[in-house]
């Protein structure tokens, strides 16, 4: 169980909205998802269910969690059985990008934090606050972190892997100005470098091609397949895209011969594109959802 | 993971050797905790014979330098072997804690 109020998922989500509740463009990409996805891996670090070295994921006390997004991590690393390099599990969770983001905004609008208005997401009061919880103030991530930058203290884990994950996914913006940024950039650079899949996050940005799930191109290349024909050439640029080897690796509704299977090549039939997500929750499919993935531009993103 | 404990002339030495990480974090940072809550304030820890350390090992250590300071101490560790010098450089620990690159240099920084 998560002693805290908010997950660190939720935590970073959380920075890349604006006042008004809605996501920067900057955000709104498949780069966003492998920083979620290395804020998952790292609350896992931190609840000791993974642990890490210098390369490599290390699986642990690999018990399900009760939380949809955690345990959908938990069985695909039990189905590896294995360490392997940090930054494959990065990139190789970040398929699941969309689902996280829709259970992310769910948990947070069950939270009060977020609203759904109008089909908008809206901060729950009018300011930039949690809800109290046994009465306390739940300190907001933008201002701890603040603290945590202006002062000498030893960090607390939990802060120092926020950090970590906003130094190297080019997200320090949202928390500090750029006079501030170089004014600490020592402190701020000491403290990120303290979680090693933080550090292994801009690799993985780096690495991941632009060309992403959503781009022209491909949706090029797929028209006049039919709907089996898709889904292959979709399913074997995801396996390059997120570091999968093997097809008995991929999740279920991917794989050949799984009745999840079937259910995908129905619903590809029905839309008319592989550019699908399914949410292992709801056990529901829906197309890419183009307000997580509007935008391949901004800075650093 | 090998943890062993001897109350020096003003300061508490650990010897810590083997593997520290997710297996036995829990049992060594109760053990360093123990001699935090015993009113130790002066630790220096003899990393000589530590063969690999983890995430999860990494934030005993810092963990202890935190309870330290807190009550006004000095956490010192020395004798840190190369591959574990490389660990502490690359995750900026090294630059968290005081480091000598022996056990006399170690004793007298802490008893200054």
């Amino acid at each position: 169980m998560n002693p805290f109020f908010l997950n660190i998922p939720e935590e970073v989500y959380l920075l890349s909205i604006n006042e008004d509740g809605e996501q920067h463009p900057n955000f709104r990409n498949k780069k966003f998802d492998i920083i979620i996805s290395s804020a998952l891996l790292m609350e896992m670090a931190e609840r000791h269910i993974i642990d890490t070295d210098l390369t490599y994921l290390i699986p642990d006390k690999l018990e399900k969690t009760g939380e949809e997004i955690f345990d959908t991590v938990i069985d695909e690393i039990i189905s590896f059985n294995d360490k392997r390099p940090i930054i494959d599990w990065i990139t190789h969770i970040s398929i699941h990008g969309q689902y996280f983001r829709d259970e992310i905004i769910t948990s947070l609008v069950r939270k009060s934090v977020l609203k759904i208005q109008d089909k908008k997401t809206l901060w729950f009061f009018s300011t930039r606050k949690y809800p109290l919880q046994n009465d306390q103030e739940v300190k907001e991530v933008r201002s701890r972190l603040r603290d945590l930058i202006f002062s000498d203290e030893i960090p607390e884990v939990r802060d120092l892997i926020l950090l970590s994950i906003l130094y190297h996914g080019e997200l320090l913006d949202t928390v500090v100005t750029t006079s501030e940024k170089i004014k600490y950039a020592d402190r701020i650079s000491q403290i990120s470098k303290m979680d090693f899949i933080g550090q292994t996050i801009s690799k993985a940005v780096d690495e991941f091609s632009l060309g992403d799930l959503i781009s022209e191109k491909i949706t090029d290349l797929l028209k006049g397949k039919t709907a089996e024909e898709k889904l292959q050439d979709h399913v074997l640029s995801l396996m390059e895209k997120y570091r999968i080897q093997d097809e008995s690796k991929l999740p279920a509704w991917l794989r050949k011969g799984t009745e999840q299977y079937k259910k995908t090549l129905e619903f590809v039939e029905e839309v008319g594109t592989a550019e699908i997500t399914f949410n292992p929750r709801t056990q529901k499919y829906s197309k890419l959802n183009y307000g997580y993935y509007s935008y391949t531009g901004g800075a650093g993103m | 993971m090998t943890i062993n404990f001897s109350l020096e002339n003003g300061f508490n030495l650990i010897n810590l050797g083997g593997r520290l990480d997710t297996s036995n974090y829990e049992e060594a940072s109760q053990q360093i905790d123990n001699q935090i809550e015993m009113g130790q304030k002066k630790l220096v820890i003899n990393l000589e014979q530590l063969e690999y350390i983890s995430s999860s090992g990494l934030r005993v250590l810092m963990s202890a330098l935190k309870k330290v300071k807190a009550i006004g101490g000095n956490l010192i560790l020395c004798n840190v072997p190369d591959k574990i010098t490389e660990v502490f450089e690359i995750s900026g620990f090294s630059s968290l804690f005081t480091i000598t690159k022996d056990l006399e240099t170690a004793k007298q920084k802490i008893t200054a």
